[in-house]
């Protein structure tokens, strides 16, 4: 993951709009990342300077809602399950992109517009095949797995807000996501299974397992 | 605070402890932040004492002092554990010194006239939909619906627009410069 996508990451962090899984694995890399840490620092110190005791009762109001209570919902599971992660490894996957759904993504750094009723995430995983199209594979949400050939090409399209990223194994990429569903951006080989998480400046969250051939 | 509320927070539920939190959540952060200089091992530490005030809300015992002074102990005894625990040393702390070190000092005063100035600057030289959510407050603890509310967006954007609002301060040659 690139200095550009933390930066941006520990920046939401310090402004409280981070929740769920992506809050939690953002603070988990801070905690051990110097740089990081002290980008966050100064973002909330501005944040509290800026806007004094009222920040200071929404910090807490944030911090209640990321309090672990028995029965919240459990941090979803990341990364691969031991009994499919194949001896050998190597890196994986796939996807991504589009372009611009968010209106307010468009021009130098958005805050353009205003988009009433923004859709969920949604995402689509395609096959590259030979003849340069592309096949569906599966649908998010929706698809709980999809099967692909090892060494197999995919590419990703997804539908929410602004910036999409989507993780598989140790993979992350970032992409905009498009007002219409069109594979685009590189397509990666998929050399692994794993699950497939994608995530869109939101929040949201959508996920499913690829899986390999036998 | 109702005793219903505290005889819940004592039960374990999570009523009864959201309304201890609600009510005393500014002591403990204050107890905190005397140990604890960085923002962000103040919010571990903070979320390391509430759960620790949730797990043994049972030992809270009401005849022997009121619940704000059992907090600020737990808080302390904790904030010297983590410390301990990352090889420093633990700061003394004086629990009757709280109130008078909250006022901000002559320094702080005049970094947060500096930083006023700065923002009123810097809201001049925004696009009008910025301006209007920085002079909404959306940095100044403006809840999001209330923010979305004043600007015609919903709250999804509010929060959009906040994260880009905080960046965009940080990026200005004065504001930036505030937290370091």
């Amino acid at each position: 993951m690139s200095l550009f996508w933390y930066r941006k990451r520990v920046e939401a962090l310090a402004a409280g709009t981070l929740e769920g899984a992506e809050e939690r694995k953002v603070r988990e890399h801070v905690r051990g990342c110097d740089a990081c840490r002290a980008h966050y620092d100064r973002a909330v110190k501005v944040r509290l300077a800026v806007g004094g005791e009222g920040v200071r009762r929404e910090r807490d109001e944030e911090l209640l809602a990321r309090l672990p209570f028995p029965g919240r919902e459990p941090e979803p599971r990341r990364g691969f399950a031991p009994a499919l992660i194949p001896a050998v490894a190597a890196v994986l996957v796939a996807m991504l992109v589009a372009v611009l759904w968010h209106p307010w993504t468009r021009g130098d750094d958005g805050l353009r517009g205003g988009d009433e009723g923004a859709a969920p995430l949604q995402a689509r995983l395609y096959r590259e095949q030979a003849s340069g199209k592309a096949e569906l594979l599966g649908e998010l949400p929706g698809t709980s797995a999809v099967r692909v050939h090892r060494g197999e090409r995919v590419q990703l399209s997804a539908r929410g807000a602004g910036e999409v990223t989507a993780t598989l194994g140790d993979l992350t990429l970032r992409i905009e996501a498009s007002t219409k569903f069109q594979p685009a951006g590189e397509a990666w080989t998929v050399s692994e299974p794993g699950e497939l998480v994608v995530t869109d400046a939101a929040g949201h969250r959508v996920s499913c397992r690829v899986e390999l051939e036998p | 605070m109702q005793p219903a509320e505290l005889e819940a927070f004592r039960k374990g539920e999570r009523q009864g402890f959201e309304a201890v939190f609600r009510e005393h959540a500014a002591d403990v952060r204050r107890v905190v932040e005397r140990f604890m200089k960085s923002a962000f091992e103040q919010d571990d530490a903070l979320q390391d004492v509430w759960m620790s005030a949730w797990k043994q809300s049972a030992t809270f015992v009401p005849e022997r002092g009121p619940l704000v002074a059992w907090l600020k102990t737990l808080a302390a005894n904790r904030c010297r554990d983590l410390l301990r625990a990352r090889g420093r040393e633990p700061v003394e702390y004086d629990e009757d010194a709280d109130a008078e070190a909250d006022e901000p000092g002559p320094e702080e005063r005049a970094e947060q006239a500096q930083l006023k100035s700065a923002l009123e600057q810097l809201a001049a030289t925004l696009p009008a939909d910025e301006a209007a959510a920085l002079k909404a407050g959306i940095l100044s603890g403006v809840s999001h619906p209330d923010v979305a509310a004043a600007l015609g967006i919903n709250v999804r954007q509010s929060k959009y627009l906040k994260q880009k609002l905080l960046a965009r301060v940080l990026a200005h040659p004065t504001l930036g410069k505030a937290g370091t």
